[in-house]
């Protein structure tokens, strides 16, 4: 599947004008024909004026051929502006935007969820701040004032079923503050929602429950998501600095700690913890992580890690359970408990390296029958 | 392959310079490289602790273990440590740390470390780090034997100087001798860079090679292929030139390369245009 979670397509910097704000909802369900979607089309985005914004559009059941779903894209590109996702319920019409690389969804979700669902679906981006909603979505409330004129005249098709429409746009962009859309009366109902929402639900199930739904690539969210969480179970809370003086020895309570250490780990420099450590920044060549635990490395791993380090000279106690992850793994030598394992002698050209790399997912070594694998772990397959 | 029958004594040699980056880690490894390719056993010593470097060279980062420091400090044994080269099995090295500094060598262990391995090598070459303090002083103490290494410039040529000063204080050094690297003919012959005549005057030392500059040379490093086990029917100059160095030091006569001459037929018309410009 081709289509790109949207905040890659946000954070990608080559487009120019900077499209912000959440996408727009364009309902064309209630179209006749293909050809009326597109004069439909035409009509909103030039009377309302809207530039440099997401677009999504509803096409119900209609049909799109490939001809006219180029000359759809064709209007919104005319019109300055990007299609974020395509709500089509036509197998035929999915697949052929799918092989157009947008992003592909069955239909808008008020649609078929009820209300109670999607309160809880917003918490999975929401609980990690749960504070920040509410001034954040009164604060764009008032700001997108004026904006919201022209917003409420492009949504205008999709009056009927605001309220939902909005807090669907939340969970697909994972911004809460679409809140703001909504009107006062349905800003504060939100509020009620997002404020009662953190005791009550398991956001995991419910992201499940979504993508069984939709078949969306938000699998990788997901698991991005999940990784965190994750460490958190048995998270102290240690942050830590590797100094200049080369070894940086972070002796934890035994019970597993995690280390968080926000840094480019460099060549010499010495990361060592009782527990598991998660690294943010990349390790250099020469450099070292010894954990008695698991690594995490939200970089390139491209030094030695010894993941499940048993103690002394003889390893005692060494955990080929351990795991080491990397979005990228270029390490020198991987150690698993008492495994070892080290690179190919004939790497990659580096230009080679980084067109495979943009193909590549967040990879995993772990210990199978005795070896170190590393698998890439969206697809846990080895490489 | 000229295996060695007889039990000659091992020899230790260091390789120093003084000055940083004209090539003390290059000709350690190529040296080594070149005495194994005849069948010597040989050990190169990394003693740059936390600047380790001969590793990289020989494309052996990957394989490292333990270390010299490890050794010392007794966590493995000497031959745990020891990383046998890919491609020759009689080549070995033992490395440097990389996460600690110089202070955790010092001349005593050195030697301890060297005595050991003497037993099972004909040659131990030991590189040494740049400078003249500690680093220098832990590479020195078990040596017999010094390569200095310098560039036909006046700054190494300074430094080696000061080196050669330091090494001629040391009982233990019988003799040292000098390669000179990155050498190219046509600046010498142009008066633009220090004559090789020029420098071994001004180091009174016997010249051990000459090493011609060459771009082969940085592709080897960053491969970790040693250029003195390059083959094929283009191998670079500098390749036969760490070749013949590793046989002088085997103690075998062999001459000098001449630069000079001319490779292709498209040279040699270009000599000619030279020398014809050069009388008008």
């Amino acid at each position: 599947m081709q289509a790109t979670p949207d905040r890659e397509l946000n954070s990608t910097p080559s487009m120019g004008a900077a499209f912000d704000g959440d996408p727009i909802l364009i309902d064309l369900s209630d179209t006749e024909s293909s050809a009326d979607a597109i004069r439909h089309l035409e009509f909103v985005l030039e009377t309302t004026g809207i530039r440099h914004q997401y677009v999504e559009l509803d096409t119900g059941s209609l049909l799109l051929t490939p001809g006219v779903l180029s000359r759809v894209k064709d209007v919104v590109r005319r019109s300055a502006n990007r299609i974020h996702t395509l709500y089509s319920l036509v197998p035929q019409t999915q697949q052929t935007a799918l092989d157009e690389g947008l992003l592909v969804r069955r239909q808008p979700l008020e649609h078929k969820t009820g209300v109670n669902t999607l309160a809880a679906v917003n918490l999975p981006m929401q609980s990690t701040s749960p504070s920040e909603v509410l001034p954040s979505a009164a604060q764009k409330a008032a700001e997108t004032d004026a904006k919201s004129q022209a917003q409420t005249k492009v949504t205008f098709k999709v009056s009927r079923a605001k309220g939902e429409a909005t807090q669907t746009k939340a969970t697909l962009t994972t911004k809460p503050s679409t809140l703001a859309q909504a009107d006062d009366q349905q800003a504060h109902h939100n509020q009620a929602a997002a404020q009662s929402a953190p005791q009550s639900t398991q956001p995991m199930d419910v992201f499940d429950l979504l993508l069984a739904d939709t078949a969306t690539p938000c699998a990788d969210e997901a698991v991005v998501d999940e990784l965190p969480q994750h460490l958190l179970k048995h998270h102290p809370g240690q942050q830590a600095v590797v100094d200049e003086a080369a070894v940086t020895r972070l002796n934890l309570n035994p019970d597993m700690g995690t280390t968080l250490v926000k840094q480019t780990l460099r060549s010499g420099q010495v990361l060592e913890a009782d527990g598991h450590v998660l690294l943010l920044g990349d390790a250099h060549s020469g450099s070292e992580i010894i954990a008695r635990g698991d690594i995490v490395v939200w970089g390139v791993l491209g030094g030695l890690a010894h993941a499940g380090a048993g103690e002394g000279p003889m390893n005692e106690g060494a955990d080929t359970q351990a795991e080491i992850r990397a979005l990228r793994i270029e390490a020198v030598q991987l150690r698993i408990g008492p495994l070892i394992a080290r690179r190919p002698d004939r790497l990659f050209k580096p230009d080679e390296a980084s067109a495979t790399a943009a193909a590549r997912g967040p990879e995993v070594a772990r210990v199978v029958n005795e070896e170190i694998r590393i698998y890439r772990e969206s697809v846990d397959r080895p490489l | 392959m000229a295996s060695m029958t007889e039990q000659q004594p091992c020899r230790v040699i260091v390789v120093t310079s003084g000055k940083g980056g004209v090539g003390k880690t290059t000709s350690t490894a190529n040296i080594g490289a070149g005495l194994a390719r005849m069948g010597y056993k040989v050990a190169l010593i990394d003693t740059d602790i936390g600047l380790r470097n001969l590793d990289i060279l020989m494309g052996l980062e990957n394989r490292i273990v333990y270390n010299i420091v490890d050794v010392i400090e007794d966590r493995c044994k000497l031959n745990q440590a020891l990383v046998k080269d890919k491609r020759l099995p009689n080549l070995c090295l033992l490395p440097a740390a990389q996460t600690r500094d110089k202070s955790a060598l010092d001349p005593k262990n050195m030697k301890k470390v060297v005595e050991k391995l003497k037993k099972d090598f004909d040659f131990v070459l030991i590189d040494s780090p740049a400078g003249i303090e500690g680093g220098f002083q832990n590479a020195v103490a078990a040596a017999s034997e010094a390569i200095v290494v310098a560039t036909p410039e006046m700054s190494s040529v300074r430094d080696a100087d000061r080196i050669i000063g330091l090494l001629e204080t040391k009982d233990h050094i019988e003799h040292y001798k000098l390669v000179l690297n990155r050498v190219r003919p046509d600046m010498m012959r142009s008066n633009d860079m220090m004559d090789v005549d020029d420098v071994i005057e001004i180091l009174s030392v016997k010249l051990l090679g000459l090493i011609p500059e060459d771009k082969d040379i940085i592709v080897s490093t960053n491969r970790g292929e040693p250029i003195a086990l390059w083959e094929g029917p283009k191998t670079p100059k500098a390749t036969l030139a760490y070749q013949n160095i590793a046989a002088r030091v085997a103690g075998e006569d062999v001459p000098f390369l001449d630069f000079d001459i001319p490779e292709t037929f498209m040279d040699k018309v270009k000599g000619l245009f030279k020398i014809g410009s050069g009388a008008a």
